[in-house]
């Protein structure tokens, strides 16, 4: 695996697609995203609830719940092609290549063992026989990086007897026992104060430049993203609306529903910006922009309406490894506005 | 900088407390469970009986179900429709009233109880001291000791049945109290009473109305295993559990029909009674 | 006031050799009657929460539904009916042995045990015979309320996040299934533990019904007669045998989880209230 350099593509995601079929009919997830994350980068994945950040996050690592299922597209880590896995093989990869963070992961710790054993027993997963010595070798080197005093007791603890900020670090340094090229990460920031999650971050990022994972990090938090994230996308309606470095996309941001995202952040001495209406889930899985219902400016010149109900959601470069969903004539409307 | 969210539109309220008809058209089990259960209780009542059921006929001993007697006759030569039907109002009706005294005991002692101090905590370790005595035995004690008669058998299946309900209303009472709406109510002076009844007690009333049901078919089944011991109901006042310990006698012979109509009546009012209370629970915990 | 449990105001026997002499018997019937139920119950209530939703949980729920509306005696009944007046396989419900065979010297009280101490190979065959149905009666009784909280407490340790975690840290399926149970078996030993409490002094329902000779029916027996000594006796000996195996039950509990400090900790209280335990 150390063959590929940092900075190369190593994950890369084609035109993938998720369904789940719910009570009341199926219900299209995640619609055709493509994502490339290189060695040693930190990808931020930002977006309202229920724009199927998480599902997308599922599908990377092969553990969507029961009734949803891949329809399409290609997951590829490195040399392996995931598409056609068996679960044995999924298995195996997440047990070596693959790690995953699930939302919440202050609880995902096995509530019966104590933290010293759940590392033996990743560890030993990945790499078999393990000495105890070496067990708490790298358990400990990795409580210390994320910041946790008196590495000896978390270690005999059991996950009862922590707080849940610790319980939270605990779980993200067990996924990283294993020295995993990829790890997908459900809201890792979540319920951290900001000198933890700064310690977090920092650990994340240390990990990405000396052993060049990459890292996929769904979030809500915007701040998080603009200072310890690489790359960004941002998602509507299962499908990537806009995506490049996060000071282009933060800085230039050229999607009506980014501009409407970032808007809606609070600033000092300005009122909030609301985006009227609710996101929306795609039933039908029909192409066409998913942010038409909703779009500013497509309220604001109903002649677009058509392309936009039309237009397949493909991304285009607008500067250098900056994407915007479609043909977005919005975007090109805003531009001939301002210049 | 803070960590800015954009958090989820909020659900509407689920709007099922509101429209008790439509919880019933939401629910069928449940709806047909309990019509099966008042049928049976009406039916109990209203049916006509073809024969006096504690009447003895030498003449028509043990016959097999016929169209003179629907479910046969008995060692005694009695009608053993009849006696089903006549046995139905004693064991329901005393079912149902034990039911009613237990629940509201539990439920009055379960609130009371919700209450954090220490005298609270003793009670309930005082009922769980009672509860882990060998129950029936407990009750066929207390029932003879009290002279056998349909009193002690509510009372049995009051002590036996109120402290679970109260454990159970207890703790369910305990989360609602730690709700923002209670702790407002407290806080703004509303009195411990008036906060207890019209706070607490309505969003505990669905718990409480699935226990009823569980309650009704623990308290059937402790008088129809009374009656089949030979206490509580006794003869010759028609009894379920009485009539299948008969039929216990005679079963080896190959006379069927004395012990399984009984019988029959019991696993169908329980069954009914069981699949609406695990309606109820199964409702609730959607709700959450 | 002395020391022993008193004579019996109907036989003038000392109470506490009538319940000893007793004891054996009720075992016999109760231990077998255990061990299967539990196999049985916490069996179906695994299959079923691993298979939520499918077709062997609709199979197992609606067992457990009919199960447990069918009071004990009527399951003796009914199995009485079938296996031994209508198909002839199981012998009547004479108690441990028939009236024809030769009972063993009387070592335990146990026919059985009685019989395998005295090599008496016949009586032994007899009396497994006549375990067969009371045992499975005591087994229907029991497996259908274990089943169901086997079923809850397996559903509720499957949705754990931890069990999300394994699968994503790829542990092997085994020790997934070794966790998920380690979650679950709180609820499941107290249940099992409140059934040998309940149990310990013999079934009274199924040792009337089968004419078995054990401390149940007796302490029934003597109770409906108001034997005072005897019913002091019963209340003294049951409730201790309670207290001891709650006792236990609490020792056992506590080591097992590590959540829980002794005196009953929040999940054991849960536990109790949830399984409401055995009518009988």
């Amino acid at each position: 695996m150390s063959t590929a350099e940092i900075g190369s593509p190593w994950l890369e995601i084609r035109d993938l697609r998720v369904r789940y079929d719910a009570a009341d009919g199926p219900v299209h997830a995640v619609v055709g995203v493509d994502l490339t994350v290189a060695r040693g980068e930190v990808l931020g994945v930002v977006g309202e609830s229920g724009c199927g950040k998480s599902s997308l996050a599922r599908a990377v690592v092969g553990l969507l719940p029961g009734n949803a299922a891949v329809t399409g597209g290609r997951v590829r880590v490195g040399a392996h092609d995931l598409s056609a896995a068996s679960p044995a093989r999924w298995r195996e990869l997440r047990r070596t290549e693959l790690a995953y963070m699930p939302q919440h992961s202050a609880a995902a710790l096995d509530p019966l063992r104590r933290v010293g054993r759940q590392f033996a027993d990743v560890l030993r997963a990945a790499n078999g026989r393990v000495s105890a010595d070496e067990v708490h070798r790298v358990s400990s080197e990795l409580l210390e990086a994320a910041g946790l005093r008196d590495v000896p007791r978390v270690l005999r603890a059991y996950p009862h007897e922590l707080s849940g900020g610790m319980a939270q670090r605990i779980a993200l340094c067990v996924a990283l026992a294993r020295r995993p090229s990829v790890l997908v990460a459900d809201e890792p920031t979540s319920g951290l104060d900001l000198t933890v999650l700064r310690k977090v971050m920092e650990m994340l990022r240390q990990r990405c430049r000396s052993e060049g994972m990459a890292v996929v990090m769904v979030t809500h938090n915007i701040g998080a993203v603009a200072q310890y994230c690489n790359r960004v996308a941002v998602m509507y309606g299962g499908a990537v609306v806009e995506s490049g470095p996060v000071s282009s996309v933060l800085g230039d941001p050229r999607h009506p529903y980014t501009r409407a995202l970032l808007g809606a952040l609070p600033r000092r001495g300005e009122p909030l910006a609301l985006l009227p209406g609710v996101a929306r889930v795609s039933r039908d899985g029909a192409p066409g922009c998913p942010f038409r219902h909703r779009c500013p400016v497509g309220a604001a010149d109903p002649g677009l309406g058509e392309g936009c109900a039309n237009e397949p959601t493909t991304l285009r470069m607008v500067a250098d490894d900056h994407a915007v969903a479609g043909l977005c004539a919005h975007g090109d409307a805003l531009e001939r506005e301002a210049s | 900088m803070s960590a800015p969210t954009l958090d989820p539109p909020v659900a509407p309220p689920p709007a099922a407390a509101r429209n008790r008809l439509r919880w019933f058209a939401e629910n069928p089990l449940v709806t047909v469970c309990t019509a099966v259960v008042l049928l049976v209780l009406v039916g109990s009542f209203a049916l006509p009986l073809p024969y006096d059921p504690e009447g003895v006929d030498a003449t028509a001993v043990l016959q097999p179900p016929s169209a003179t007697h629907l479910m046969g006759t008995d060692q005694n030569g009695s009608d053993v429709f009849s006696r089903v039907v006549a046995a139905g109002r004693t064991d329901l009706t005393l079912a149902i009233v034990a039911t009613l005294v237990a629940t509201t005991a539990g439920v009055v002692a379960g609130l009371l109880a919700s209450k954090r101090n220490r005298v609270a905590g003793a009670v309930m370790n005082v009922l769980d001291l009672v509860q882990s005595f060998p129950l029936l035995l407990f009750s066929v004690i207390l029932v003879s000791l009290a002279g056998n008669n349909l009193g002690a058998v509510v009372a049995a299946i009051v002590v036996i049945g109120f402290p679970s309900i109260t454990r159970l209303v207890r703790s369910e009472a305990l989360v609602v109290r730690e709700l923002r709406y209670v702790e407002v109510a407290e806080s703004i002076g509303v009195s411990s009473a008036r906060t207890t009844f019209r706070h607490v007690l309505p969003n505990v009333a669905g718990v409480i109305t699935a226990q009823f049901g569980i309650m009704l078919g623990r308290s059937l089944m402790i008088i129809a295993t009374l009656a089949f011991i030979g206490v509580g109901v006794t003869a010759p006042t028609p009894s379920w559990g009485a009539m299948v310990r008969a039929g216990a006698n005679v079963i080896g012979n190959g006379v069927w029909w004395v012990a399984v109509f009984p019988g029959l009546a019991v696993v169908l009012v329980m069954f009914c009674v069981n699949l609406a209370a695990d309606g109820v629970q199964r409702s609730l915990g959607r709700q959450r | 006031m002395t020391r022993d449990l008193g004579d019996s105001y109907f036989t003038d026997v000392p109470v506490a050799e009538e319940l000893m002499s007793r004891a054996a018997s009720s075992l016999t019937l109760v231990v077998p009657a255990i061990v299967l139920g539990v196999l049985v119950g916490v069996g179906a209530g695994t299959l079923a929460a691993f298979h939520s939703g499918g077709r062997t949980d609709r199979i197992v729920n609606g067992a457990i539904s009919l199960g447990q509306s069918v009071p004990e005696f009527l399951i003796g009944v009914l199995l009485i009916y079938v296996f031994f007046a209508l198909l002839g396989w199981a012998p009547p419900a004479t108690g441990q042995l028939d009236f024809t065979s030769v009972p063993p010297p009387v070592v335990t009280g146990s026919a059985l045990i009685d019989g395998l101490l005295a090599g008496q190979w016949s009586t032994v065959g007899v009396a497994l015979s006549h375990l067969v149905l009371p045992v499975a009666t005591l087994v229907v009784a029991l497996a259908p309320e274990l089943a169901k909280t086997t079923r809850a407490s397996v559903t509720e340790a499957l949705q754990h996040p931890s069990v999300e975690f394994h699968r994503a840290n790829g542990m092997p399926t085994a020790s997934i299934v070794r966790s998920v149970v380690a979650q679950a078996r709180t609820p499941v030993i107290t249940y099992i533990g409140i059934i040998v409490a309940v149990l310990a002094g013999g079934s009274a329902v199924v040792e009337l019904l089968f004419n078995w000779n054990g401390v149940g029916s007796w302490a029934l027996g003597a109770t409906t007669q108001l034997d005072i000594p005897a019913i002091q006796a019963v209340v003294l000996v049951y409730g201790g045998l309670s207290l001891l195996v709650y006792l236990s039950l609490e020792v056992l509990v506590t080591t097992l989880d590590p959540r829980l400090s002794f005196g009953a900790g929040p999940r054991l209280r849960r536990a109790r209230a949830v399984a409401k335990g055995p009518t009988v």
